[in-house]
């Protein structure tokens, strides 16, 4: 108990994002909200390391959660470039229109 | 427990806007309406220098970095979604469900246990929550702390990398050639000069000049429309200074020629024999 709180409701809201994070990548065919999706995945993921940390009196969740943010920038700039580029070479958003490796 | 409450029902609700929201905008903000319940719920854990660099971070950073990129290519970004209720989407969320029936079985039917670590609630009163964890990330996780440095530096520099223009420095020239009867190989470098075969790699690249061998109608006019469709406005710019030569063997109507005109500074027509 968290300040009254399980921490299995914790555990459980990040399923929830989690789960809906992973079918927003799969529902939606926008790269740029694709890549929203996989940023709340992230999220939900750093809530369970941070409610794990205060559960067992243990500062390492906390450690875990600053480098998957100092990851999850980086993977989120080379993402929107990459997304910037293949415009460049295919106009649209659209992932399933960038089906080829080649030009 | 309220306030758990209240935040968890913000934090789902906005995670639902995101996906259900045709407004690649409108799902930004509704993203940054999430991160800050999130943000919020880390304060409720006790770890309030993360909840700051939360909303540093991903608040400040990565929302603004994707309002720049939906900017950046245009708002007109918003896919046509005719319904939400097709078959692979019931069959996507019926996926989801069965996730989270499993999840929330292993969750609810299990005791959590694990090892107590050593900072206890009174302990990270006395030292204070952001000591505790500078203490311990720059002890026994300053390796992987330093390694975090190296990966934001490749990542700059991959970002950079990437934004440039990946302009072909290493020719002087690049003709680009209509020419139906060029078999074999795209480009074709010849010292200073790499010639490109338009009818097999058709995408935007830089080009110098154009050269014209043997195109039907229907091709140099795919051309010119797409050319004329480029929307990056420094290679727009160079077109309009750029020469189009048509050879000899290759007639073309007088409103493809008339559109050539139009998208490029000078066009010759080549007088002479059929090759």
């Amino acid at each position: 108990m968290i300040n009254g709180v399980p921490i299995s409701f914790y555990l459980l809201l990040s399923a929830i994002i989690f789960t809906i994070g992973a079918g927003g990548v799969l529902i939606r065919r926008n790269v740029i909200v694709v890549l929203m999706c996989v940023e709340m995945m992230m999220n939900s993921v750093n809530l369970t390391f941070i409610a794990f940390s205060r559960f067992l009196d243990s500062v390492t969740g906390q450690v875990f959660v600053l480098m998957i943010m100092a990851v999850a920038a980086v993977e989120v700039a080379v993402g929107l470039a990459l997304v910037v580029e293949l415009n460049r070479h295919k106009p649209g958003v659209d992932i399933n229109e960038f089906n080829s490796l080649k030009g | 427990m309220t306030f758990f409450l209240i935040l968890a029902i913000i934090a789902v609700l906005a995670a639902l806007a995101v996906i259900f929201n045709r407004n690649v905008v409108h799902s930004a903000l509704a993203l940054l309406v999430n991160f800050s319940a999130i943000a919020a719920l880390y304060f409720t854990l006790n770890a309030q220098f993360l909840g700051i660099a939360q909303i540093l971070v991903y608040a400040g950073a990565i929302v603004v970095l994707f309002l720049f990129v939906v900017m950046l290519l245009g708002a007109d970004l918003g896919e046509p979604v005719k319904s939400w209720i097709t078959g692979r989407n019931i069959g996507i969320v019926i996926l989801g469900l069965i996730m989270l029936t499993i999840i929330g079985t292993a969750v609810f039917e299990n005791t959590i246990y694990g090892a107590q670590g050593d900072f206890s609630q009174e302990l990270v009163a006395q030292v204070g929550q952001t000591q505790a964890l500078g203490a311990i990330l720059f002890t026994r996780y300053l390796v992987p702390f330093q390694l975090v440095a190296v990966l934001l530096s490749v990542g700059i520099v991959g970002v950079v990398w990437l934004a440039q223009h990946q302009r072909r420095q290493n020719f002087r020239t690049v003709i680009v050639v209509l020419d139906a009867g060029w078999s074999g190989e795209t480009e074709l470098a010849q010292g200073d000069v790499v010639r490109v075969n338009w009818l097999r790699n058709q995408a935007f690249f830089e080009f110098d000049s154009v050269e014209i061998v043997e195109a039907s109608d229907e091709e140099v006019a795919g051309f010119v429309v797409q050319i004329g469709n480029d929307t990056d406005d420094w290679r727009r710019s160079r077109y309009r200074h750029m020469s189009c030569r048509i050879l000899p063997g290759c007639v073309l109507p007088e409103n493809t020629l008339r559109s050539l005109r139009d998208l490029f500074a000078e066009v010759h027509v080549v007088e002479g024999v059929a090759r």
